[in-house]
């Protein structure tokens, strides 16, 4: 559909950004603008909006690669909205009282909350992520540190599980494992170690290899 | 070439991606001063948004959850004028073909043949 329009053009695929949402579509006549990065298989798709200009080599300079190039209520982004989409309300002036140079430190009254990007350990070798993924998992029962270690590339696993995959809600795959990581744990119940929970197996799949390691 | 969503299933997805990232909320209840931004407050496509999402959110975690308290209670401020921005600036862009006719209607129309 974006494809067959005018007024959104399709550009490099995202590579450093928008990590899975490879596919690049920028609406077009300058900022701010949308830009939608669809997935691969054309499932899910991550829409912003853009205050600052991609183009390079302003986007050094002009803010792009900041938090405030998509934050609505950085300073002059909401005008700048207004200006380009029709009937926009500002409707959180009231709360700031003033325009923001960039984006707002203020305390949101509820904190949010996203799945940590990265493993607790760091990115490390297979022979300290593992054992840090079981301890936060099994052991403290932090089912979010646990979720660090979780690729998206495992929400496929997830689909293949299911009987019909193409009806598996992808969207909220990183929720069901968080859900099983969950449900395992509690099952197991409190231990002070990973002594007596966990033993190795032989996996029958192809794929997997070998690793030597210390646990 | 890629098999793309119609711009009315994109808005779905829009909606879903910003609050699938609050989706491990369990935020100890604490009632926020309304300053706007209320679900109330939403027209009926956002608050549309919202409620199939968090009836997706149910679905998956057993959880009982309705989509007022969700957006009122569970959702930051920061969420909740990055979603008012971008499901604004989808609604209020047209998209139309190289023949000048509006792609998202005809699209819908195909849709619910």
């Amino acid at each position: 559909m974006l494809e067959r329009s005018r007024e959104f053009k399709r550009a490099l695929d995202n590579t450093v950004y928008h990590k899975g949402y490879p596919l690049n579509y920028r609406e077009q006549n300058g900022t701010p603008s949308i830009q939608v990065s669809i997935a691969q298989d054309g499932r899910l798709a991550d829409v912003d909006v853009d205050y600052r200009s991609s183009s390079f080599p302003g986007m050094l300079f002009n803010g792009h690669l900041s938090a405030a190039n998509s934050d609505v209520r950085a300073g002059d982004n909401a005008e700048r909205h207004a200006a380009r989409w029709t009937g926009f309300q500002n409707w959180w002036r009231n709360f700031f009282g003033v325009s923001l140079d960039r984006t707002p430190d203020t305390k949101d009254t509820t904190p949010g909350f996203a799945l940590p990007k990265v493993p607790r350990a760091g990115k490390k070798s297979i022979n300290v992520m593992v054992p840090d993924f079981l301890q936060a998992w099994l052991v403290e029962g932090n089912i979010v540190a646990a979720m660090g270690y979780v690729s998206e590339r495992s929400y496929a696993c997830l689909a293949q599980d299911t009987p019909d995959p193409s009806v598996f809600d992808r969207g909220l795959a990183p929720v069901q494992i968080l859900v099983n990581l969950k449900a395992a744990h509690d099952t197991l119940g409190k231990h002070d170690s990973l002594e007596g929970l966990v033993i190795g197996v032989p996996l029958p799949i192809p794929g997997p290899r070998a690793v030597n390691q210390p646990h | 070439m890629v098999s793309l969503p119609p711009f009315r299933r994109t808005l779905g997805i829009a909606g879903s991606v910003l609050l699938s990232v609050l989706a491990v909320e369990f935020i100890t209840a604490q009632q926020p001063p309304r300053f706007g931004g209320a679900y109330s407050e939403l027209d009926a496509r956002r608050q549309q948004l919202v409620a199939d999402w968090v009836a997706r959110f149910t679905k998956v975690t057993g959880q009982s959850l309705d989509a007022r308290s969700f957006y009122d209670d569970m959702l930051n401020l920061s969420t909740k004028t990055t979603f008012d921005a971008v499901t604004h600036a989808l609604m209020t862009t047209p998209l139309t073909d190289a023949s000048n006719q509006e792609v998202r209607r005809r699209a819908v129309a195909h849709r619910t043949r």
